[in-house]
């Protein structure tokens, strides 16, 4: 596996979730609706984790490009979602069902456009420049899981 | 390795608002040009519809079109436009001025006028056309997504060319019923179409987290589509009647086809929730369907009906959904990446509001619908469009008003 199979694969989970918590939500489930939007925020703080403490500094480094170039949009992206999530535990918990979904909504373009960003370019060139360790990087992400 | 990556493509927020806002303001025009003309036109080939007609094409759809690929397109290829801004103004004037001296030469029947406004948008789509093919060519990847592009831009070159050719005919010079029926079927079957496709393509997966189209059919739609168009143009200007009804024919099926497996995708998507985008998207390609299959038998000189089926019934609404989807995201996005963080995207142009503007819409189409049964509902679904496109241009106002408020509290902040 590729680092950008498997950091792909992870933005597709995190999509699932949101989905999951939205279709709850949809149907009145607060609880269960509560829980998914949990898995889906604690998923996608990981997976920001995982690039910003570990990817990007590795690519920054190997590509030369340093850390003012397309990375730091990436992060300036996460900051933005960040925001949001602030905003999402509100309407959760308050079970105000209109600003959650209004809220998924942006959510959900935001770190779709941004995914693809990352798909179409960073993974990509992460692909090349970081080849000769990959099996180790996609090993040590995965331990992040635990 | 990473030369001209940049990832800070997107243009400032003014650039696509501009456009936005100008293309509703032709919607009032057009429709108040209606209610004044509405009456007395009696056949496509009138002057007064050629002119009507341009107001909602070159007026609103081109106008939300090149706004949106500003936009759009640098984050869909990854590859900024250059200039964008220096770009963006040339284009908006020469387009404006351009819109203005056809629609009034064609309203006058002002050959100087005329000559003067072909040229201007002629040269204004060359130049679009040919900004778009830079873009793409320096975009680092050159997958099928670029490809499909790339065909709707060749479209739009082809379209505007024909186009040119057809209002030399006003003078006599040519054929201009020939040249129009090209004019047309590129710019619908080609530049808007493939530009639908291709925009689909990568939209319907992200936002309603849907199943993306079939590889097979997002390799060989648009070279099928080309090759289409070709032969169209060669039967039109060769009078091979054969195989002018099989290739528009055969047109048509794309169409349908492709609306079709829209609907079928979107059906399956995994965001479920029910929006005013997804109605009016189903409300589009129900009329890109019926619009096809009238056309799909009928005479090559297109008929008023079918126009307003693929033009105000599908395009129109397709983009009126779009922009209540890109909007709110928009303003919201450029809000927080200039670190704004109290903006809601809910909260940029009320839901009410837009439901309301979009009722209107749907009330509008269905009194020109009763024009069949009398001409004078005509001024009534006028006078709906009217309200709703004044509507439409508030609420795009509001959402810059909105920005512009919270632009403010963050000079306040610092
Ligand atoms: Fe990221
Ligand atoms: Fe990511």
């Amino acid at each position: 596996m590729t680092i950008k199979d498997f950091m792909t694969s992870k933005h597709r989970e995190c999509d699932h979730l949101l989905t999951q918590a939205e279709d709850f939500l949809e149907s009145g489930e607060f609880d269960e609706a509560l829980g998914k939007y949990a898995a889906f925020k604690n998923e996608t703080l990981l997976h920001f984790t995982m690039e910003e403490e570990y990817l990007f500094p590795m690519l920054e480094e190997k590509s030369g490009m340093g850390s003012m170039g397309p990375t730091n949009v990436m992060r300036m992206e996460h900051a933005q979602a960040k925001s949001l999530f602030e905003k999402m535990d509100e309407a959760y918990n308050a079970k105000d069902k209109e600003r959650a979904f209004s809220l998924g909504e942006s959510m959900n373009i935001l770190l779709q456009q941004h995914n693809l960003k990352e798909e179409q370019m960073l993974y990509t060139m992460m692909n090349t420049a970081l080849a000769e360790n990959a099996e180790e990087i996609v090993q040590k992400l995965q331990d992040y899981e635990h | 390795m990473f030369h001209g990556l940049s990832l800070e493509q997107a243009p400032p927020y003014t650039v696509p608002i501009k456009f936005y806002l100008s293309g509703a303001f032709y919607l009032i025009l057009l429709s108040i040009a209606i209610i004044i003309y509405g009456f007395s036109v009696s056949s496509r080939f009138d002057y007064e519809v050629i002119a009507l007609t341009h107001l909602l094409t070159l007026g609103f759809i081109t106008h939300v079109m090149f706004g949106s690929l500003f936009q759009m397109l640098p984050v869909m290829l990854g590859t900024p436009y250059a200039n964008v801004v220096k770009n963006a103004t040339i284009i908006h004037i020469a387009l404006n001025a351009g819109i203005l001296t056809f629609v009034v030469g064609f309203f006058t029947n002002t050959a100087l006028l005329l000559y003067f406004a072909g040229t201007l948008l002629m040269g204004t789509f060359f130049y679009f056309a040919l900004l778009s093919f830079k873009t793409i060519l320096l975009s680092q990847e050159k997958n099928t997504l670029v490809q499909n592009f790339a065909a709707s831009f060749a479209g739009l070159f082809f379209a505007a060319l024909f186009g040119f050719l057809a209002l030399l005919g006003h003078f006599g010079f040519v054929d201009t019923l020939r040249y129009g029926n090209i004019h047309i079927a590129f710019m619908l079957f080609g530049w808007v179409f493939l530009l639908i496709v291709s925009v689909s393509y990568k939209i319907i997966p992200m936002f309603f987290v849907a199943k993306e189209f079939p590889m097979f059919v997002q390799k060989r739609l648009y070279p099928v589509q080309l090759a289409l168009l070709l032969l169209f143009a060669y039967a039109q200007l060769q009078e091979k009647t054969l195989l002018l009804s099989v290739t528009q024919l055969l047109l048509c099926t794309s169409v349908i086809l492709f609306a079709l497996l829209s609907i079928l995708i979107l059906q399956k998507r995994k965001r479920a929730r029910k929006d005013v985008s997804i109605e009016l998207w189903y409300f589009a390609m129900g009329n890109a369907i019926l619009a096809a299959l009238l056309y799909a038998g009928a005479n090559v000189n297109l008929s008023f009906a079918i126009g307003f089926f693929a033009l105000f019934g599908a395009v129109y609404a397709l983009i009126n959904a779009m922009l209540y989807k890109i909007i709110p995201f928009l303003t919201w996005f450029h809000l927080s990446s200039n670190m704004v963080f109290d903006a809601e995207m809910g909260n940029v142009i009320p839901k009410k509001k837009m439901s309301i503007q979009i009722n209107l819409y749907y009330l509008s189409y269905f009194f020109f619908l009763c024009t069949a049964l009398s001409p004078a509902f005509i001024i009534v679904s006028a006078t709906l469009f009217l309200f709703s496109s004044l509507m439409l241009l508030l609420n795009i106002f509001k959402a810059k008003k909105y920005y512009t408020e919270y632009m403010k509290k963050k000079v306040v902040f610092e």
